[in-house]
């Protein structure tokens, strides 16, 4: 897939780690091919300020996979399972990543990164998804109580 | 010693000569594929051949003891050895192969025979495969490794020796001294050339693919490793909370936790709601009903008569009358067909049962087919007082061409349609005074299901 005659692309993470990508890896971000559309050829160092070097690492993993899909078509089977695993990181970095695909303008992985959350909050109850994210309960017992009369038609959990 | 991966061949130049050499100068080597070639694959699985010293499994050793008391094999013989005198189910597998490969044995000066196996079959077929095939290099023992490259410089595997220049270089160096050396040879095909230098590109292609994909990831590591990390994490210690996970969904704009929660359905989106006075807000949220009630109900949108319908009429001033509706909109059932006047297609449709009688395990027929016609007037003696009563609406916008000139049809001639299933009268009914009766004052089609009524014989047009 590493073809000499790419030309690449130097990313430049928030604490200034470059990642020398190919070009059409870097293009799954719709921030930097917007860039690239403005720039001159010889331009090929982006800033992605707001992108720490870990993150962007694994963005930029996600963008070499399903850049690398156009020309080695897979299952969705497949493509399910690889990006089932992508997002299996702890909770921190998956809330980076989701901060990362909106900043770069990476649709798929940020629906892919925010199905993830919503996927850890489905099933649970609100005492199960408070531990979860650490969240403190702020309700007084009358409030609990009439948001429980509006949910009624909710099966309990 | 080394392993040998030899595949006998047929009748080829290089071969005859080689088969008596190996027969009489080196007679362990002449070793029958089928014979060795299990016992030297699961070596080569286990690295041997990869950059490693060889040594030879024991089995290897025995292997060829034993082939070589085979009556076949016999070492004098100047003839190639006939493959299938020491067939066993291995060889007949692999005989395809063998047959289309070239066993190419190269000899070294120093009585170190080496027998290599240019395993062209599977180097061809497996030529796009190998690159991903971390395996596929493993295969085959590479004699350059053996040779152009001294032992004691070898790399370790996935180290750049895998990519190098120098290494390519010197398996062609090799292999233009050893055709140098078999003057014989310049009368031959030259096919085995061709084959060794497909294998070699092979073989280097997935060096370099293995060699990159280490590089990635020790960069990776060591990223890692200098910044301040907590072990598992890609976040920096910094950036994370003092206090377990507290604050990550806080910390996302508004705009991001809203798609998280796109992606829930009523029941869990009702639910978070009790988690904290945020969720509750983002819980109440009216584009998130909205989306779920029009998900599977488009006409909700833009028909207010259906909300008069389902008695609801009270809600469309509601600010909050998607969620309000929600729980009536999820406990009504829908059903996808296509409608079909005889033997034409109308549309695609969905049909939404609003209330009567539940339309049974079955639901709909995939395809309703309207095969009769009877006047509006009739529909308030043929119409029982507990039918189900569905409504209709296209399925997508291409869908809506088809539907609204079929109720403009039946407009026109003022009649109301009717399906048959088995027992049951599926009736078509267009916007008019009936339709009035039922509560629906809108534009769209309503359709009744009951059982056996109207008689079929009298009253179809």
């Amino acid at each position: 897939m590493v073809d000499g005659s790419e030309q690449f692309v130097a990313l430049v993470s928030s604490d200034n780690e470059t990642f020398n990508v190919e070009r059409g890896v870097a293009n799954v971000s719709g921030l930097v091919a917007n860039v690239l559309e403005d720039v001159s050829e010889e331009e090929t160092t982006i800033p992605i300020p707001n992108v720490e070097s870990a993150i962007l690492a694994k963005v930029i993993e996600y963008c070499r996979y399903h850049y690398h899909l156009q020309s080695n078509p897979q299952s969705d089977e497949d493509i399910d399972k690889w990006n089932k695993e992508f997002v299996r990181v702890d909770k921190p970095t998956l809330f980076h990543l989701i901060l990362a695909a909106n900043y770069m303008d990476i649709q798929s992985l940020l629906d892919l990164t925010c199905k993830s959350v919503a996927d850890m909050i489905k099933g649970k109850s609100a005492e199960q998804i408070r531990g979860e994210f650490g969240i403190v309960n702020d309700f007084t017992p009358e409030e609990e109580e009439e948001i429980r009369r509006e949910n009624a038609w909710v099966e309990d959990r | 010693m080394r392993v040998e991966c030899s595949m006998q061949l047929r009748a080829s130049p290089w071969d005859k000569t080689q088969q008596g050499r190996a027969g009489t100068g080196a007679g362990r080597e002449a070793v029958g594929w089928a014979a060795v070639s299990p016992t030297v694959q699961e070596a080569a699985r286990l690295g041997v051949g990869t950059g490693e010293v060889l040594s030879a499994p024991q089995e290897v050793v025995h292997e060829r003891e034993e082939a070589a008391t085979l009556p076949s094999m016999d070492e004098q013989d100047d003839q190639p050895v006939p493959m299938r005198d020491v067939e066993t189910p291995a060889a007949a597998a692999a005989e395809p192969a063998a047959a289309a490969s070239r066993g190419l044995r190269l000899d070294d000066e120093r009585n170190d025979s080496v027998v290599m196996d240019v395993d062209a079959a599977s180097g061809q077929h497996s030529m796009s495969s190998s690159l991903d095939d971390a395996q596929a290099p493993r295969r085959s023992v590479t004699w350059a490794s053996q040779h152009a490259v001294p032992r004691s410089a070898r790399a370790p595997e996935s180290s750049a020796a895998d990519d190098s220049v120098e290494k390519l270089a010197g398996e062609l160096q090799n292999l233009l001294d050893y055709v140098k050396s078999k003057p014989s040879f310049t009368h031959a095909s030259a096919s085995f050339i061709r084959d060794h230098l497909r294998t070699l590109l092979v073989l280097s292609a997935a060096g370099a693919q293995r060699v990159y994909e280490q590089q990635e990831k020790e960069r990776l590591e060591s990223m890692l490793a200098s910044s301040s990390l907590v072990p598992g994490s890609l976040v920096p210690r910094l950036m994370r909370s003092s206090s377990s996970n507290q604050g990550w969904f806080q910390m996302l704009p508004n705009d991001l936790a809203r798609l998280i929660f796109c992606f829930l359905d009523g029941p869990d989106l009702a639910h978070v709601r009790l988690v904290c006075k945020q969720w509750d807000a983002f819980g109440k949220e009216e584009h998130l009903w909205q989306r779920l009630c029009t998900r599977n109900w488009r006409a909700l949108d833009h028909d207010h008569s259906l909300w008069k319908l389902l008695g609801s009429s009270a809600l469309l001033d509601d600010p909050q009358r998607w969620r309000k509706i929600y729980a009536k909109v999820r406990a009504r059932k829908h059903f996808r067909c296509r409608l079909q006047k005889t033997g034409r297609f109308i549309c695609h449709l969905v049909a939404h049962h609003v209330k009567g009688g539940e339309l049974g395990k079955n639901g709909l027929p995939e395809t309703l087919i309207v095969e009769r016609r009877f006047s509006i007037s009739h529909l308030e003696t043929f119409v029982l007082p507990d039918a189900s009563v569905l409504y209709f609406e296209p399925e997508t916008d291409a869908d809506r061409p088809g539907f609204e000139e079929f109720i403009e049809y039946l407009l026109k001639r003022e009649r109301a349609g009717l399906a048959l299933d088995d027992e049951r009268r599926i009736i078509f009914i267009p916007p008019c005074e009936f339709s009035k009766q039922m509560g629906y004052d809108g534009p769209n089609l309503l359709g009744i299901v009951q059982f056996q009524y109207p008689p079929l014989a009298n009253h179809h047009s």
